[in-house]
C-alpha cells in the first residue's frame, strides 16, 4: 500500500483527527450560542466595574448569550455588546434603550430635539452617571453592530448573577412605538 | 428467476437503517466544518437585486465572497485595513439586520460624497477640468431626498447645486452601481465598517470573470 494510506492508518493519526473534527463544532459554539469575555472600562459603571476607581485593574468576566442575536432578538433593556461604529475594531458594551420607531429624548453632547430612530437601527446608552460614548455622541446604531447579549456576570463571585434588564438612566425619555420584541 | 419486484423486495428487507448517534455526530461536524469555511475563508452567495445592475444582473448572479480582505481569520475582528475605494463588499443592511446588501465602496472616512450627483434633466460636470461627468438622468419625483433617514447627526453641506456630505470616522458611503435604483448610502448615510462582511472577488456563474476595482482617480485637490 502506498505510504499516505499507511499514515492515515495509524492509531495515533485517526484519533488526531477524532479530535480535530471537534473544533469546528467548538468555534460555532463561542460564535453563535456561548461565550465568555472579560468588560474593561467604566461606561456601564454600576452593572460592570463598579469599583473601578479603587481597583482599576480589575475586569468582569461576563457570558454573552450569542444566540439571541443570531436569531435577531433585540429588547429594549438589554446589555450587548456591539461594535463601535467609529472603531471598526473596537467592542463595547452598552444597554439598548430604544428600538424603531421609538422617540428618543437624547442627553447633552446631542442638541436637544426628540430623535425618531429609524428602522433597524436603536438607541444605545451606558449606565454610568458621567458621559460616555454611546448614542447621545453618535447616534442611533444600526442593530447589525450588535455582536451579542451579555447575561451573565460569572467572575466577581460576590456579584455573580444575571444581568438584570432595565431601563439603566433612560426613565422618562423613551416613548416606545409599541412593547413587543421587535424580530421573533 | 427473480422478478424486479422479488429483488427490490429483498434490498428492501436487507436494508439497515444506519446507526443513529454517529451519523448524528459527522454530519454536525460536517456542517460546522462547512460553515467555518464559509464565515472565514470563502463563501458563494446569490446576489438579486437591481442595484448593482452593470456588474450583476439582477436575475441573481452566484458570486465568490470572502471575509479575508477585511476580518483577520482567527480573531473575529476588523483588521487594521479597511474597505477601498472601488471595492464591491456585502454589507449587513442597516435597515434590516436579516438582510445582506451588495454594493460599491465609493468613500472611505474623510472623504467628502455628493450625496445625489443625479438632478434633474441635465449633464452635470463633477470637476473642472472637465474629465469625467456624472450620467444625466431625466428629472422625477423620486429624486427628492429625505433628510430625516439619514441617520447620526449629518447635515449635509450644500455646495452649489449638491449636497454634500463628510464620511465620520470609521464609516464608509455605499452607493449601488445602478444609481438610479439603489437603495443605499444616500438613504440611510454612511455605513459603519464593522457591518462590511466580505468583499466581492469575483462572479461565478454567468460568465465568470473577476470583478476588479473600476474606480479612477481623476486628479483633483488632493
Amino acid at each position: 500500500m502506498s505510504k499516505s494510506r499507511e499514515f492515515f492508518r495509524k492509531q495515533g493519526v485517526r484519533d488526531a483527527f477524532r479530535v480535530l473534527a471537534w473544533v469546528p463544532v467548538g468555534i460555532f459554539f463561542t460564535r453563535h450560542v456561548y461565550s465568555l469575555a472579560t468588560v474593561t472600562g467604566g461606561s456601564m459603571q454600576p452593572t460592570f466595574n463598579p469599583n473601578l476607581s479603587s481597583s482599576p485593574l480589575h475586569h468582569d468576566v461576563v457570558l454573552l448569550e450569542r444566540w439571541s442575536v443570531a436569531l435577531n432578538r433585540f429588547r429594549r433593556g438589554d446589555v450587548v455588546t456591539l461594535w463601535s461604529p467609529q472603531n471598526p475594531e473596537l467592542l463595547t458594551t452598552k444597554r439598548i434603550v430604544a428600538l424603531e420607531g421609538d422617540l428618543v429624548q437624547p442627553l447633552p453632547p446631542s442638541p436637544p430635539t426628540p430623535v425618531r430612530i429609524p428602522p433597524g437601527h436603536c438607541w444605545v446608552e451606558g449606565d454610568s452617571k458621567f458621559q460616555t460614548r454611546d448614542s447621545n455622541t453618535y447616534g442611533p446604531i444600526p442593530l447589525g453592530l450588535i455582536t451579542s447579549r451579555v447575561s451573565y456576570v460569572l467572575w466577581p463571585w460576590t456579584r455573580r448573577g444575571l444581568v438584570e434588564s432595565g431601563q439603566g438612566k433612560s426613565k422618562g425619555r423613551v416613548r416606545r412605538l409599541g412593547d413587543t420584541h421587535r424580530f421573533g | 428467476m427473480t422478478t424486479p419486484f422479488a429483488r427490490f423486495q429483498r434490498t428492501f428487507l436487507r436494508y439497515r437503517p444506519p446507526p443513529l448517534l454517529p451519523t448524528t455526530i459527522r454530519t454536525i461536524q460536517i456542517l460546522a466544518t462547512l460553515h467555518l469555511i464559509s464565515t472565514t475563508l470563502v463563501e458563494l452567495r446569490i446576489c438579486t437585486g437591481f442595484s448593482m445592475l452593470p456588474t450583476l444582473s439582477q436575475h441573481g448572479d452566484c458570486v465568490l465572497v470572502s471575509p479575508l480582505p477585511y476580518w483577520s481569520p482567527f480573531s473575529e475582528r476588523h483588521s487594521k485595513k479597511g474597505p477601498k475605494r472601488g471595492d464591491v463588499i456585502v454589507a449587513t443592511s442597516p435597515m434590516d439586520p436579516r438582510q445582506t446588501v451588495c454594493k460599491r465602496v465609493i468613500g472611505v472616512e474623510g472623504d467628502m460624497i455628493e450625496i445625489e450627483p443625479r438632478r434633474g434633466g441635465q449633464r452635470k460636470w463633477v470637476d473642472a477640468i472637465g474629465k469625467d461627468y456624472m450620467v444625466d438622468v431625466p428629472s422625477s419625483s423620486e429624486s427628492s431626498f429625505e433628510f430625516e433617514e439619514l441617520s447620526s447627526r449629518l447635515v449635509p453641506r450644500r455646495n452649489g447645486e449638491g449636497q454634500w456630505v463628510k464620511v465620520p470616522k470609521g464609516h464608509v458611503w455605499l452607493v449601488g452601481d445602478n444609481m438610479s435604483n439603489s437603495t443605499d448610502s444616500r438613504k440611510y448615510g454612511p455605513v459603519p465598517i464593522a457591518m462590511v462582511k466580505g468583499k466581492v472577488l469575483a462572479r461565478v456563474y454567468p460568465s465568470p470573470r473577476w470583478l476588479e476595482n473600476n474606480v479612477r482617480h481623476i486628479g483633483g485637490a488632493e
